[in-house]
């Protein structure tokens, strides 16, 4: 009786948590996922060395098309923050749905650095996957962060 | 002998030592008046203009806020002999050098900085540096005041500040160890005409070196004030004037979230 309580309390939690998500992330092999330590609507995975995914979720609100956000967010990167925007590549999720990833890259302290930021789009929902960390441990994660995008799924 | 020798290069040293003193400026009055023009005129090549600038930079001090009242005049224009010795001092006054900095708010910061160049060139003086929010020109002393006075219409001025430094007793210093250490280098070249020993000659043409490096070191110093005396240095600073902040090439969409991408944020655990 008291294994049964605890399965369905495990499930309930369980299926409370990801409700209120509005996406399932795929942590890749090697990281952690550390969403325990964040809000529900945001996840983030590290591996030991420092190389971090990021995935958030905001209202597609003014609403717009997958063409407006990743003009948006490229102008904000480029304009405001000083990045370098140094690739578009198309990209899909899960289920198949299209999104736009720009790569950017950032000199910190003389260090360089690479940001990527992968945005899909529907009626609801913004998805913003973001991936960084200093040149080298980003390049060297590519297949990672590669399958974490594909593996993406939104709800 | 070398004791002799020696003893002489002993009592030319104590000499050049106490000539290093205003004491002993006196007893030059056979010397070049140190602040004629005429002075200058030989040591550096320049045109009238900028002889009747050295003429009017030692005339008196300037203070800031008081340079249309007190600040460099005229070249004269009497042909009488220069004074000389001290008495060059008694009437020229003190030999100013002046550095002048301005803080200008203006509409257009790159168009202002070429007019800068412009009136540096037009009074006969150069550029000495620029960069994207500064400007550093050299006027001749003569025109120190009428380019000050061009500069400041330029824009709002926020701040001016004008030194005069007096390097008068510098300058005169230099001199008179200059003119005495020359005293002992001919000395000792008559010296070593003199020698008849190996030893003799060594330890002499020994100390020529020497003083022959302090000559050099002296004339460096004495044409390095000269400089100053002749060009003042003026460094203007610009400050774009307050307007409404406008950037037409990135449009600030109202989304809070747009202002929390970055690896600063994502890479914060």
């Amino acid at each position: 009786m008291k294994k049964l309580l605890l399965v369905l309390t495990s499930a309930l939690a369980l299926a409370a948590l990801s409700g209120c998500r509005p996406f399932a992330p795929a942590t890749p092999p090697g990281f952690v996922d550390l969403s325990d330590s964040y809000s529900s609507d945001e996840y983030r995975s590290t591996t030991a060395d420092g190389m971090v995914l990021g995935v958030r979720a905001f209202k597609n609100k003014p609403k717009g098309e997958l063409p407006f956000w990743t003009k948006v967010v490229e102008n904000r990167m480029r304009d405001t923050s000083g990045y370098a925007l140094l690739e578009t590549k198309d990209v899909k999720d899960r289920s198949g749905n299209i999104g736009k990833q720009l790569r950017f890259g950032h000199d910190e302290s003389a260090v360089p650095h690479l940001y990527y930021v992968t945005i899909f789009v529907n009626d609801d929902h913004v998805y913003v996957l973001e991936a960084g960390g200093t040149k080298d441990l980003v390049t060297k994660h590519e297949p990672q962060i590669a399958w974490s995008i594909e593996n993406f799924l939104q709800k | 002998m070398v004791k002799r020798i020696l003893g002489t290069l002993g009592t030319l040293m104590l000499a050049t030592a106490i000539g290093c003193g205003g004491g002993m400026y006196e007893a030059k009055a056979d010397a070049p008046p140190p602040m004629s023009p005429g002075a200058y005129a030989s040591a550096a090549p320049m045109d009238e203009s900028t002889l009747g600038g050295l003429a009017a930079g030692i005339r008196g001090p300037m203070m800031d806020g008081a340079i249309a009242s007190n600040g460099p005049a005229p070249a004269p224009t009497s042909t009488a002999p220069a004074p000389q010795g001290s008495e060059a001092f008694q009437q020229h006054g003190p030999m100013l050098v002046y550095t002048a900095t301005i803080h200008l708010a203006v509409f257009q910061v790159a168009e202002a900085s070429k007019q800068v160049e412009v009136m540096s060139r037009e009074a006969g003086g150069f550029l000495a540096r620029r960069d994207d929010q500064s400007i550093v020109i050299r006027v001749p002393v003569a025109r120190f005041e009428e380019t000050m006075k061009r500069l400041e219409k330029l824009g709002d001025v926020l701040h001016r500040n004008v030194v005069a430094e007096d390097v008068t007793e510098q300058y005169m210093d230099a001199e008179v160890r200059l003119k005495n250490a020359r005293a002992v280098r001919d000395r000792l070249q008559q010296l070593l005409e003199k020698a008849s020993k190996v030893e003799d000659s060594l330890a002499i043409e020994k100390e020529l070196t020497r003083i022959g490096n302090d000559i050099e070191t002296l004339e460096g110093k004495l044409k390095y004030l000269r400089d100053r005396a002749q060009y003042s240095t003026i460094t203007v600073n610009f400050q774009a004037k307050q307007t409404d902040n406008v950037n037409a090439s990135s449009v600030r969409m109202p989304i809070d979230w747009l202002n929390n991408l970055g690896l600063g944020r994502l890479l914060s655990l």
